[in-house]
């Protein structure tokens, strides 16, 4: 999925500080075939191979199959260990947290894989010098070198300041890499190092060769801790046409296509011999307001600066029917922030507005908006006018940015112009806090914690330069709000899972009251097989786990029937 | 009946000076060639000082058939696309999207009162289905008509403007101008299109019609532009022009009436041919969604979601636009072919 930022700061289904799980790995059965060659598509050419430069989803696909993860997600998206050996142990002040490494895992150059290595990652990720697209949020440490220290050689401590819940699903589901390739580069220079060729890992397949811009090839690791996996070789098939790639799958071309979505979904699961598993994404949409009052530069002021106005905007519309003509019925509305996909989805928390033009039309007549000759509305002599920004290479969103605005002119008098831009430029007005609507996505990882999308501190860019905080919304109750979600751990799983959800409660509740922003829907999406054995889809037949490198192991167990 | 109007030629022939027989020999090549009518024939023949360059052009093109049934084709559509939406208002923009894509051409009765009689007629509400979007796809069509031909135009007025006043420059005075101004055009060929058609939608916030004709007519010209300074290099120097530089005749008067008429031939050729190559390539444009905003239909915008429609097995909304852009493309071409074929001066 092409997402408009991937956040890799988000937490996960519940963060079982205590509880061992079982692994996804693959004990070798009977009756499984071994060898051949598993064929995946791809929709864009990996822009990296490199684990600390992997900022989009594509190069997350292409290199989730090479590096082993510390902690990995489960078919239910509970986090367990990969190359840790048990569940992380944390002190009694929930500060100091201590991860034991397995003793049997090695590196394809045959040395061990050690705490060194772990040490060696976390130091590199928390390098402020480190020049990445990837966002590694390692300020919870008590230093970016010191906080995390090498034991004995299975044994990694990391030093927080703070308690800090998302640590285990954000900062420890990450990708491991060796010490001794990855330790003595410059990391101002890292983009650039071994960018299409990473020549030690230690996954369940390792890379072979790579054709740019046509394929990747990876051949199995025999020696791989997670079991020697049953298939001999891996090609990773770049097919940038979504509806060919579909296609593709039902043709036996390739035997996995890993991500499937719209019109498309009802094509692969009508076709016979096909495996595909449709469930929500971890993902989603959402119109962003400008909620400031007036643009960054000071030249216009802005439409939705006033929260009558935005509600107004929120009783005018359908979101239901939208979102079913959008995503032709493959879309989940949303209220919230919180995808389906997670646990801590809570639909009672979200604050919902049916529509209620008569309700929308007298809120904008409060707000001092009032209709004019041409239908428009207008303030102070000045029309209710603005553009409607939206990425033009997305016809989904561009099919609810249309509708939303015809419903907008014709329902409360708002002339909002569709704008499809281009993908390059699309997020420079917005960033700069010159705009007044625009429609976002947004990939999730395996925390819902919004601190970047919704804290006041992540203005961007009056705070920050990074920050992914475009609407300029400030509430002090919202931060404080994040900021105990980010702090509520408690000494059990259920105790900290309980004490999060109430606090997005509270967070989901104050972004629905003041329509920080308009929440659009969360994709359902699919992955197809053909002719693979041995995939477990996890609840309502998700298969999140077995994408963007959220688990490795799996791969080991897979098999290929013909 | 090719042959009777020849001898008439031959016999009035003897009249007229000199001019007049190549002109009446030149009459009688295109005659010969269309098979005209003779009546015709004889008018014209007979009063050879109206018989001029252009008036024979146009008896010429008319007598083109394919020519003039592409004019005519093309006409009937330009005049659709100027009145049809105005009596159609915002039918265009008006959506049913919970019920998407209806079918063309489905007829139902519909009763009627006529004089206190009732009578039941076929009727259909959309007589070319509806979009994705439920929206009219007749309506979106003529609509999207206005768009394409406005921007075909437009830009090609760009084109002769910017191309014709810097190919002349460079033409007529050589030089450094010259020099500079083909150098200015090796870089506009240089530029990749679609790049600079990204970032002038970043600096503009987005696409418009105006934006999308200027970038066209700006990165378009050149061709015009060669076409154009070619015809001044050899007119210069032919013995007219060295005539009326002998005579005092100031720069500006040699350009405006000595090169610029006798150098537009070829330019308007170039110019018609050129209007079907910005309808495709605003077409191609919107394929890719660098064309006018929704919910403004251009026929590139409303090919632009054909993968879905595929998918779902709905081809008319795609097999409209795309016929309405093949017959237009087709049309200027012949009738640019028969431009050529008229103003061609191989045949006087």
């Amino acid at each position: 999925m092409h997402l408009g930022i991937r956040l890799r700061a988000i937490a996960l289904a519940s963060v079982g500080l205590f509880i061992v799980a079982a692994c996804g790995g693959g004990n070798p059965t009977s009756n499984v075939k071994e060898g051949g060659t598993l064929t995946y598509s791809l929709d864009a050419d990996a822009q990296t191979l490199n684990p600390f430069e992997v900022g989009d989803v594509s190069s997350a696909r292409a290199i989730q199959f090479m590096f082993p993860n510390l902690y990995q997600a489960d078919k239910n998206l509970n986090i367990v260990p990969d190359l840790a050996d048990g569940m992380p142990t944390v002190s009694s002040d929930l500060k100091t947290w201590t991860v034991k490494i397995r003793k049997d895992a090695k590196w394809s150059d045959g040395s061990p894989i050690t705490s060194a290595d772990v040490v060696k990652t976390a130091q590199i990720q928390a390098n402020p010098n480190l020049d990445t697209d990837a966002s590694f949020d390692w300020s919870p440490l008590t230093d970016p070198v010191t906080g995390v220290t090498a034991k004995d050689t299975n044994t990694v401590v990391f030093t927080l300041t703070k308690t800090y819940a998302p640590f285990l699903a954000v900062n420890l589901a990450t990708s491991i890499a060796p010490a001794a390739v990855y330790g003595s580069v410059d990391v101002t220079k890292m983009r650039t190092f071994e960018q299409d060729h990473p020549t030690v890992t230690g996954g369940p397949f390792l890379f072979d060769k790579r054709i740019a811009g046509q394929e990747i090839d990876l051949k199995q690791n025999p020696n791989y801790y997670g079991g020697k996996p049953h298939i001999a070789n891996i090609v990773e098939k770049i097919i940038t046409n979504t509806t060919a790639a579909a296609q593709a799958v039902i043709n036996g071309d390739v035997n996995w296509d890993p991500e499937i979505n719209g019109a498309a979904i009802d094509t692969v699961t009508a076709a016979t011999g096909i495996n595909s598993y449709v469930y929500a994404d971890l993902a989603y949409y959402d119109i962003r307001f400008n909620d400031r009052a007036k643009w960054v530069d000071g030249s216009k002021d802005t439409l939705f600066g006033d929260v009558n106005v935005r509600r107004a905007f929120a009783y005018a519309l359908d979101k239901a029917s939208i979102v079913k003509a959008a995503t032709s019925g493959h879309g989940t509305p949303m209220w919230g922030d919180i995808v389906p996909a997670s646990a801590y989805y809570d639909d009672s928390a979200v604050v919902k507005y049916a529509q209620d033009i008569a309700k929308a039309k007298s809120l904008m007549d409060a707000a001092g908006w009032t209709a004019g000759s041409d239908g428009i509305r207008v303030k102070n002599g000045k029309k209710f006018s603005g553009k409607f920004f939206v990425r033009a290479d997305k016809p989904q969103r561009v099919k609810a940015v249309e509708i939303m605005s015809e419903q907008l002119r014709t329902n409360l008098g708002m002339d909002l112009q569709p704008t499809p831009t281009d993908f390059k430029v699309f997020y420079k007005p917005i960033q700069a806090g010159n705009f007044d609507l625009a429609f976002a996505g947004w990939g999730l990882s395996l925390d819902p914690d919004d601190y970047t999308i919704f804290s006041s501190t992540q203005i961007r860019p009056e705070k920050t330069n990074s920050g992914s905080n475009w609407t300029g919304f400030v509430n002090a109750d919202l931060d404080t709000a994040i900021a105990a979600q980010q702090t509520d751990l408690k000494p059990t799983s259920a105790a900290t899972f309980a004490a999060r959800k109430a606090d997005f409660a509270k967070v989901e509740h104050i972004l629905g009251d003041n329509v920080v922003v308009y929440f659009m829907w969360a994709d359902n999406v699919g992955q197809a097989f053909n002719g693979v054995a041995g995939v477990q889809p996890g609840n309502n037949n998700s298969l999140n786990y077995a994408d963007q490198g959220r688990n490795t192991q799996i791969f080991s167990a897979w098999s290929l029937t013909k | 009946m090719a042959d009777q109007p020849l001898k008439r030629i031959a016999q009035t022939g003897s009249l007229l000076g000199a001019a007049g027989v190549a002109q009446a020999m030149a009459a009688e090549e295109a005659l010969r060639h269309e098979g005209a009518a003779e009546d015709l024939v004889v008018a014209e023949v007979a009063e050879p000082s109206e018989i001029g360059f252009w008036k024979l052009a146009v008896i010429r093109f008319l007598h083109h058939r394919t020519a003039t049934v592409s004019l005519g084709i093309l006409l009937f559509i330009i005049v659709t696309a100027m009145i049809l939406p105005t009596f159609q208002g915002d039918l265009f923009r008006l959506q049913d999207y919970t019920h998407p894509y209806g079918s063309p051409f489905e007829f139902h009765s519909r009763t009627v009162s006529l004089a206190g009689a009732s009578f039941s007629i076929p009727w259909t509400d959309h007589l070319l289905g509806t979009d994705a979007l439920g929206r009219d796809e007749m309506a979106r069509l003529v609509r999207g008509a206005r768009v394409s031909l406005t921007v075909g135009l437009l830009a090609m007025l760009g084109y002769i403007i910017i191309g014709g006043i810097l190919g002349a420059l460079a033409g007529y005075y050589g030089g450094w101008i010259d020099n500079a101004l083909m150098r200015l055009t090796d870089v506009i060929i240089a530029m990749p299109f679609i790049l600079v058609v990204v970032a002038v939608t970043a600096a503009f916030g987005g696409v418009s019609l105006t934006v999308l004709v200027l970038v066209i007519a700006g990165l378009g010209w050149f061709e015009i532009g060669r076409l154009m300074r070619a015809q001044f290099l050899v007119l210069r120097e032919s013995e007219f022009v060295q005539a009326a530089r002998a005579l005092g005749a100031s720069d500006a008067r040699i350009i405006f009436r000595h090169i610029v008429p006798n150098s537009l031939a070829p330019i308007i050729v170039s110019a018609t041919l050129g209007v079907s190559g910005i309808i495709l390539l605003e077409a191609a444009l919107g394929f890719l969604g660098y064309s006018v905003p929704p919910p403004e239909p251009s026929w590139g915008n409303l090919l632009s979601q054909y993968e879905e429609e595929i998918q779902l097995g709905k081809l008319w909304p795609l097999a409209f636009p795309a016929i309405a852009l093949v017959t237009t493309a087709l049309c200027i071409n012949l009738i640019g072919d028969g431009i050529r074929d008229a103003l061609d001066p191989r045949q006087r």
